[in-house]
């Protein structure tokens, strides 16, 4: 298994999971994947329902936008994205009365849903993969393949995050019996929830309700970087490798925050509105994970999670895979699993010394060092393989000579791309 | 509005505890046994000197380098400069690997080059093909030839018996003229570097357990030369020390931890660190016994194979594609080594 053991530092936001559900205004970003061409609903000044659908794609693949408060529309507002693009933003003022149009009431029993109705609704709720991919769930499931076993990712191999942990701890129950309905309904023969070894009280825990259901199984995987990435943990729960979709193996991987989704999705028919991200690292006075609605603005959160008062990076997502956001004018997305305030570190690039830790950790097999000695010649990329790397950054991480190697291997990535 | 202090960077946004400083500050923790034994046997006062001229002139040479050809004349670029080339490991190693009582003329030529051809030249640390106290080592030895072993200081082991560097033996003598005690020991005339060979294992496990060095290169340099040299020494003198004698002489201990595993000029491939430690053995072992009387054998290796590195790092490469482009390099090196039976 290839990947590398680096720091924790979970502990200092395992306590709580604190509601925060009361933003003044949400900002929802006009865009769907990469899709920017979307038809918007309502007009500026109309009111607008919990759980309304405010857009659409025009594309092949039709997603929905739902605005996750009642309120009326204030204005359409260009705002930032987390990568730094600017985006077209509806900007929706709460009223705070949680007003919902079509209350089809909250089902006791999750498990009466055909796998044609489960897919359609995971699709109008717009249910993605929200560890970063983004990636829509029900894409996965729309398969005439038998789906044998159900992966859940639960490893969370960066550091900072702990939303993972958090949810398995308080929400155990909801998240077993979604498995369980998503498992009697797809037909899935076995589950393995997979947590990582070193949290032996988390599986420990998990054991203690997994009883009750015969197929899921809890499984403790290498603590390693990136252990969390698909092939790894197919690699580490069945031993098993595919070439492009895990679905050749006939496996399906979702993560626990999705799952969780699911659950809120099958009881109660509304959409993905909210979601727990991790508030950690070093410059947050009190690290925490919260209960949000989606596309609530990050300074709203930052003024009730307060700072400390000295140079930071702020990041969306984990340390190592996350992006940094200069600016606090911009919101929570379905993909952000937290926003970490870090200490600005000091790297400073000097020579390669060709060490070749860089091809030791790479997880993908790649060779990061000599991708950097052949980036300007486009027919010896070729042959590195570079289509393989996850941009997991641990190539830019060990450097001793502190060269962002990711950085590279990305560019070189583009240039190829660009040649073709 | 919040007012927040944000600084704009880019990801990963946590670093490891590695960094070139501490690779080169453990190989000069690595350095303190080779330099305690050296000192006890030669001299510290000797040792000290050699030293400090070596290293004093590849820093006096590379800072005047950064000034007046380069031109540098920012403050933070020369602290820069200072802080990132280290630019006395030159003369350091230069300084070790020259034989005992050389003059501090050539010690100070011998850095020089060192730095400037081996280094500077090639655009650096980091950039240098060829290993760079070896080419320090190699222009004195093209300048000066024989002479530069003056032995002005030498008056403990000039009658001795012994060899500075290798092995001096023909085939027809069936002895060897070594006491296998002393090179133990290292009661040798030779560079500093020879005499601490047997202290070198602790500065390669040292080295080992703190990732400094491309540890297989070392390991399978030195196993590859014993393997060969016992079965010659057990063929043709009925022999078993044979194989000891030569990992223990010639100061091939020290080249293979401190030199020929220097990260720079090596493979960065697992495969190519492979092939280069078999490599550098069978070739050391072919000069060795098919020409006695040549001497630095090791570093003749090694300049070969540092031609040979971007080839090593192509073949570790395809081997992960193709298993079979491995048998070329490896079908070489086993009819070198067979040849050196035959021949």
């Amino acid at each position: 298994m290839r990947g590398l053991k680096i720091p924790h530092r979970k502990k200092m936001s395992i306590n709580d999971i604190i509601e925060f559900q009361k933003p003044k205004e949400i900002y929802i970003p006009l865009i769907c994947g990469e899709d920017t061409n979307i038809t918007i609903i309502p007009k500026v000044g109309s009111y607008v329902y919990k759980g309304d659908i405010v857009g659409n794609t025009k594309g092949k693949i039709k997603r929905y936008i739902h605005s996750s408060i009642s309120g009326r529309v204030k204005s359409i507002e260009n705002k930032m994205l987390l990568n730094g693009t600017s985006i077209k933003c509806l900007i929706i003022e709460n009223d705070f009365k949680e007003q919902m149009l079509d209350i089809n009431g909250v089902k006791d029993n999750i498990h009466k849903y055909t796998k044609k109705e489960f897919i359609e609704i995971i699709k109008k709720a717009d249910v993605i993969g929200m560890s970063g991919n983004g990636f829509p769930t029900y894409m996965k499931y729309d398969t005439t393949e038998k789906i044998k076993t159900l992966i859940i990712n639960a490893v969370e191999c960066e550091p900072y995050l702990t939303v993972d942990y958090m949810s398995l701890k308080t929400k155990i129950k909801d998240i077993l019996d979604a498995v369980d309905a998503i498992m009697e309904i797809n037909k899935i023969d076995s589950c393995i929830i997979g947590v990582n070894k070193r949290n032996k009280d988390l599986i420990k825990f998990i054991n203690q309700y997994v009883g009750t259901y015969l197929n899921i199984k809890v499984m403790g995987v290498p603590d390693l970087y990136p252990m969390g990435w698909e092939r790894s943990l197919i690699k580490a729960t069945t031993g098993l490798s595919y070439d492009k979709l895990p679905i050749e193996k006939n496996i399906i991987v979702d993560n626990i925050s999705t799952i969780y989704s699911i659950y809120h999705v099958l009881k109660t028919g509304l959409p993905v509105l909210e979601r727990i991200i991790t508030l950690s690292g070093e410059g947050f006075e009190k690290p925490t994970n919260v209960f949000v609605k989606i596309n609530t603005p990050i300074e709203e959160i930052l003024e009730k999670f307060k700072l400390k008062d000295k140079e930071l990076v702020l990041v969306g997502g984990g340390p190592m895979m996350g992006i940094n956001f200069p600016t606090t004018n911009t919101m929570v997305t379905k993909e952000m699993s937290a926003i970490l305030a870090l200490e600005p570190l000091n790297r400073i690039e000097t020579a390669c010394i060709r060490c070749g830790k860089c091809i030791k950790s790479c997880p993908a097999g790649l060779y990061p060092v000599l991708i950097k000695d052949a980036r300007f010649n486009k027919k010896k990329l070729k042959k590195l393989d570079l289509e393989k790397c996850v941009g997991c950054g641990l190539c830019s991480y060990i450097c001793p000579a502190r060269i962002d190697l990711r950085q590279i291997v990305k560019y070189a990535k583009e240039t190829l791309k660009g040649s073709d | 509005m919040i007012k927040l202090k944000l600084v704009k960077k880019s990801g990963p946004f946590i670093e490891s505890n590695q960094s070139t400083g501490k690779i080169i500050k453990n190989i000069l923790l690595a350095l303190m046994p080779v330099f305690i034994y050296s000192g006890i046997k030669q001299g510290f006062f000797y040792l000290i000197i050699t030293i400090l001229v070596g290293m004093i002139s590849s820093f006096t040479i590379e800072f005047l380098y950064q000034i007046i050809i380069l031109k540098r004349r920012k403050k933070e670029d020369i602290i820069f400069d200072f802080k990132y080339n280290y630019s006395f490991l030159p003369g350091l190693l230069v300084s070790l690997i020259l034989p005992y009582g050389t003059t501090i003329p050539v010690i100070i030529i011998a850095s020089l080059c060192a730095s400037i051809i081996g280094k500077l030249l090639f655009g650096g640390f980091g950039n240098n093909t060829f290993n760079i106290p070896i080419i320090g080592l190699l222009i004195t030895i093209i300048i000066f030839g024989g002479t530069y072993k003056s032995l002005p200081l030498d008056t403990k082991y000039n009658n001795d018996d012994f060899l500075i560097k290798n092995i001096e033996m023909t085939r027809e003598e069936n002895t060897i003229p070594y006491k296998l005690d002393r090179l133990v020991l290292g009661d040798i005339t030779g560079s500093p570097a020879e005499v601490a060979s047997l202290v070198c294992i602790v500065s390669l496990i040292f080295l080992i357990i703190t990732k400094s060095i491309k540890w297989r290169i070392s390991i399978i340099y030195i196993s590859v030369v014993f393997f060969l040299s016992t079965l010659y020494g057990l063929f043709y003198y009925n022999e078993l020390t044979f194989g000891l004698v030569q990992i223990l002489s010639g100061g091939l201990l020290f080249y293979s931890v401190f030199i020929a595993s220097n990260s720079v000029t090596t493979p960065v491939t697992n495969i190519g660190q492979i092939i280069l430690g078999m490599g550098l053995g069978v070739l050391t072992c072919l000069f060795r016994f098919i020409t006695p009387y040549y001497y630095e054998s090791i570093i003749f290796s090694i300049i070969i194979f540092n031609i040979l590195t971007k080839y090593l790092d192509n073949v570790g490469f395809n081997y992960k594609k193709e298993k079979t482009k491995l048998m070329l390099p490896l079908l070489i090196i086993l009819l070198i080594s067979i040849s050196i039976f035959i021949i």
